[in-house]
């Protein structure tokens, strides 16, 4: 019998992996071969001689001063993006919690700026803010993270607000009978119980932040205030000049930045996770 | 194993049913839901559609919508426009880009059988009313005023059936006595037999072919009683093959332009194109958006061209023009076949030359010998394209700046402005003189009239000498601009400015103004613009001629570029009454006057390209500068701005 199950179990996955040969093929045209052809231009000349140059390009552009100011500005405007809506959602949560509320109802109000075109909510902003290309650090900081917390939020207050319908009453009840008021038992008992739907949101909104160039392009056009510029307008405009080694150099450098800081977070949650057990 | 083949299976055949079906449309040009009338130029192809939707098509095959012609009868194309005879009696005109069709109603009493558009002059293939027997006439183009038939030693215009006309030749035959004929204009403008008539039966469309071993051909396309078969004639002995050109069934109609022959198929339904092959497989240097036509050449690209034949007789030049200069850039960018030798506009690109050299795009011109010598003869004027020691490109035209100066006014207001060289602190100071003037006799004098640009001269004059793009500088945070941008707003304040208006009279002191050597002649007084204290180049527009880095024909295009710049080229160009001129020693006309003369040929070599980096400065024109005006920022803020935006823009 045993064997029999193995055999089975053997052929379907036979099976699935010939029915996902397709999305496998699909895959590696869609994402592994640009990726591969990008960086097969980050190492050549130019687009016309196409002569292999190695890291050349990596160790001009790694030295250019606004391409680093990019990308310093990419993950600090990423950074308080996310915290920021991070905070709002778990406040939001806390008044659900203590009012009593039954969120259902507004979970799609919650989530509707999202579905907004950017076009359309940018018009607002700009009317309101008065914002431009030459819109300063501050207001333009203000004008962004405010944009992304009211378009955004929303989803990370839903992921929040799921998970802690979740969590059965009576851990609640059992804190309040040992005297726990609203805000330690939300802190100290809700918050660590919905870790996951935490770590959820978090990455959704990183996602979220990281598209966040739309916005800004509307809102401060091709060229904003050195605070607000973004690894994204270094590309854009070298893709409008097409200078594809410029470009194809910063995507590369963006998604190694990137993996790397997931690798290293994930083994940081990995490592904390084995130490509690 | 077996599931395997179940999937891919089908698979296959669907990419096979794919790939059958685009292969059978790859040569339809156009297909339309109703009948179409369609002519060709080298630079466009046009169609019209029964319900008179017009549309034309670049050499790219990017489509743009025309002008409706309803009632169109007959039509033909000549370089960037249409001609069309309506059934109304009207001959429409539309050119490529306008928004209206200009209309002309038809004078002359014709029966009008098909008409062949050539520069300046309409060939008609017509029988006036009562008669019977077509003949071909040379017609003016704006309402067929004055005609007159034909009349060429050896050749008898009478009972003509079809005509066509390509590059300087037209062929005509008639299916009466069978009789084609090859008639040249390009030496005689009245027409000139190539070959004494041949005789040929039963054929219905004609159209001037290649040339063969020295000998122009005919394509035709026979009657439709037989079996439609499009054959090659040699024009000289009348010897018909086929032409070995696919093409489809009941082919009709036969034009063409340098690169296809176009038919009608399918009851005119559908645009068909057939690539031209010739035997000896000639190569072909493609002049992108060159200003000259190849098939009708002004004299200096008629010299340069016979230059280039010389060493290049193989080669083909070929003209092609594209409307949108973004579809430029990104053709020249992307390395797209076809782009050999491009000429960019700095006020019309998308991205100026500069750039696309800096990023590799465009060859140092400096590397051909064959360029070097001849730049290096007129190494003063090609100062504004040489960077870093490098050639960008060549000029085709170079039109400064110029300033004029109202010499009546001048000594009204009793002041006297330099006329050898000065200063723009030495400008302003004018400028209270004229304020003082105006004060007390109450009257409203300008110091400026500036017309010309989005940007007034004196900014456009900082830019184009402080600003850097190849090296990636700029100094908008000098002393002396912000200094001098002060004194600026201060006599816009003062309304001693008229800039991006006219108040219809004509009392400024100075005025602004691009002017061609040939306007120079006028009745008018140049002087040279104050200049800067490092800044001491003249802005001009300047149209370059690049060659592009990727073409295959790199030392063709070379050549060409020093034909085009060539003693004998530059020289031819004194005539022309044209925009742009480039003066050598040997080509000064007599008929300027000395002191114009004397300014514009000082300012011809020392000139600035006017870039316009539409990064840098659409903010300046759009936004920085009306605050600028309205007090609404100081000029030490307008300054510090622009130099944060040069520092983003030039140092990504």
């Amino acid at each position: 019998m045993k064997g029999k199950a193995a055999d089975a179990l053997s052929g379907v996955r036979k099976k699935a992996s010939v029915i996902g040969l397709p999305f496998i093929v699909i895959f590696l045209g869609i994402y592994v071969m640009p990726m591969a052809a990008s960086l097969l231009y980050s190492m050549q000349d130019n687009r016309f001689s196409k002569s292999f140059v190695g890291i050349k390009n990596y160790l001009n552009i790694w030295q250019n001063r606004l391409f680093l100011h990019a990308l310093s500005n990419t993950f600090i405007i990423s950074m308080i993006c996310v915290i920021a809506s991070m905070l709002t959602a778990v406040l939001i949560c806390f008044c659900f919690e203590c009012k009593g509320i039954k969120a259902n109802s507004i979970l799609a109000l919650l989530v509707l700026p999202m579905m907004l075109p950017s076009i359309a909510v940018t018009t607002i902003w700009k009317a309101v803010f008065q914002t431009s290309s030459f819109t300063g650090r501050q207001e333009g900081i203000f004008a962004l993270t405010l944009l992304f917390l009211w378009k955004y939020s929303g989803t990370a207050i839903v992921l929040l607000y799921l998970g802690l319908r979740n969590i059965p009453e009576e851990i609640r009840e059992a804190a309040q009978i040992d005297g726990a008021g609203a805000v330690r038992i939300y802190l100290q008992i809700s918050i660590p119980i919905i870790k996951m739907h935490i770590s959820l949101a978090l990455v959704v909104l990183l996602m979220f932040a990281l598209r966040l160039y739309k916005e800004s392009y509307l809102l401060f056009g091709e060229y904003p205030d050195e605070s607000l510029y973004m690894i994204q307008h270094y590309m854009s405009n070298h893709f409008i000049r097409m200078n594809s080694q410029n470009v194809s150099v910063a995507s590369v450098s963006f998604i190694a930045i990137s993996l790397t800081l997931y690798y290293l977070l994930s083994r940081a949650g990995s490592l904390r996770l084995n130490r509690k057990v | 194993m077996k599931l395997y083949m179940r999937l891919i299976k089908p698979l296959l055949i669907i990419c096979s049913l794919l790939l059958v079906a685009t292969s059978a449309k790859s040569e339809t040009y156009v297909k339309s839901k109703n009948r179409m009338m369609y002519a060709v130029s080298n630079s466009y192809i046009w169609t019209v559609g029964e319900d008179g939707k017009t549309y034309y098509y670049d050499s790219q095959k990017v489509k743009t919508m025309a002008p409706d012609i309803s009632d169109a009868k007959r039509v033909s194309a000549y370089s960037n426009s249409l001609y069309c005879v309506t059934q109304q009696g009207e001959i429409l005109i539309v050119t490529a880009g306008s928004e209206e069709a200009t209309h002309y109603p038809i004078t002359a009493d014709l029966d009008i059988r098909q008409i062949e558009a050539a520069d300046g002059i309409l060939y008609i293939l017509a029988a006036e009313q009562g008669s019977t027997g077509f003949q071909v006439y040379a017609a003016d183009p704006y309402g067929i005023r004055f005609y007159f038939p034909l009349s060429i030693d050896g050749w008898e215009n009478s009972n003509i059936s079809s005509i066509a006309y390509y590059n300087g030749y037209l062929c005509a035959y008639s299916s009466e006595n069978g009789n084609l004929a090859l008639i040249s204009f390009l030496e005689d403008t009245n027409g000139k037999l190539v070959y004494p008539t041949v005789t040929v039966d039963d054929l219905q469309y004609v159209q001037v072919g290649e040339t063969a071993g020295d000998i122009i051909h005919i394509y035709a396309l026979n009657d439709p009683s037989k079996q439609i078969q499009l054959w090659d004639i040699n024009a000289l002995t009348g010897e018909k093959i086929s032409a070995g050109l696919p093409f489809p069934e009941n082919a009709m109609g036969l034009r063409r332009n340098s690169n296809a022959l176009f038919v009608l198929s399918n009851e005119g339904k559908e645009l068909y194109e057939i690539p031209i092959h010739t035997q000896n497989e000639s190569r072909t240097l493609t002049l992108k958006n060159f200003i000259g036509e190849v098939s009708s050449p002004d004299p200096r690209l008629k010299i340069a061209m016979e230059l280039f034949y010389q060493k290049y007789p193989d080669v083909e030049l070929v003209s092609d023009f594209i409307t949108d200069v973004r579809v430029l850039s990104a053709g020249v960018m992307a390395g797209a076949p076809g782009y050999d030798v491009i000429t960019v506009q700095e006020n019309w690109t998308n991205i100026p030359s500069i750039l696309m050299f800096k990023a590799g795009a465009l060859e140092n011109l400096y590397d051909y010998e064959c360029v070097k010598e001849k730049a290096d003869k007129i190494s003063d004027i090609i100062t504004p394209l040489v960077i870093d020691g490098q050639l960008v490109s060549v000029p085709n035209t170079i039109i400064p700046f110029t300033w004029s100066i109202d010499t009546e006014l001048e000594q009204r207001l009793d002041i006297s402005v330099p006329r050898d060289g000065w200063s723009w602190d030495m400008f302003f100071d004018l400028a209270a003189k004229i304020k003082e003037y105006n004060e007390t006799n109450k009257t409203n004098y300008y110091l400026i009239h500036d017309n010309q640009d989005v940007l007034p001269y004196f900014l456009k004059m900082y830019n184009d000498n402080y600003v850097d793009a190849y090296n990636g500088t700029a100094a908008y945070n000098s002393e002396e601009f912000v200094r001098l941008l002060e004194k600026w707003v201060e006599i816009c304040k003062d309304n001693l400015v008229l800039f991006r208006t006219d108040d219809g009279s004509n009392n400024a002191l100075l005025h602004v103004k691009r002017l061609p050597y040939e306007e120079t002649r006028e009745d008018i007084t140049l002087l040279l613009p104050p200049v800067f204290e490092e800044g001491n180049r003249y802005p001009a527009r300047i149209a370059s001629i690049c060659l592009n880095s990727n073409s295959p024909m790199k030392e063709e295009g070379a050549y060409f570029l020093s034909c085009w710049i060539s003693e004998e080229a530059l020289s031819s160009y004194v005539t022309i009454s044209n925009n742009g001129y480039l003066l050598n020693s040997a080509a000064v006309s007599s008929n300027a006057l000395e002191g114009n003369q004397g300014v514009w040929q000082y300012m011809l070599k020392h000139t600035v390209n006017d870039y316009y980096i539409g990064d840098l400065y659409k903010d300046q024109w759009q936004t920085l500068y009306p605050q600028l005006i309205n007090g609404k920022i100081t000029p030490l803020q307008y300054a510090q701005t622009c130099q944060r935006r040069a520092e983003m823009v030039l140092g990504e």
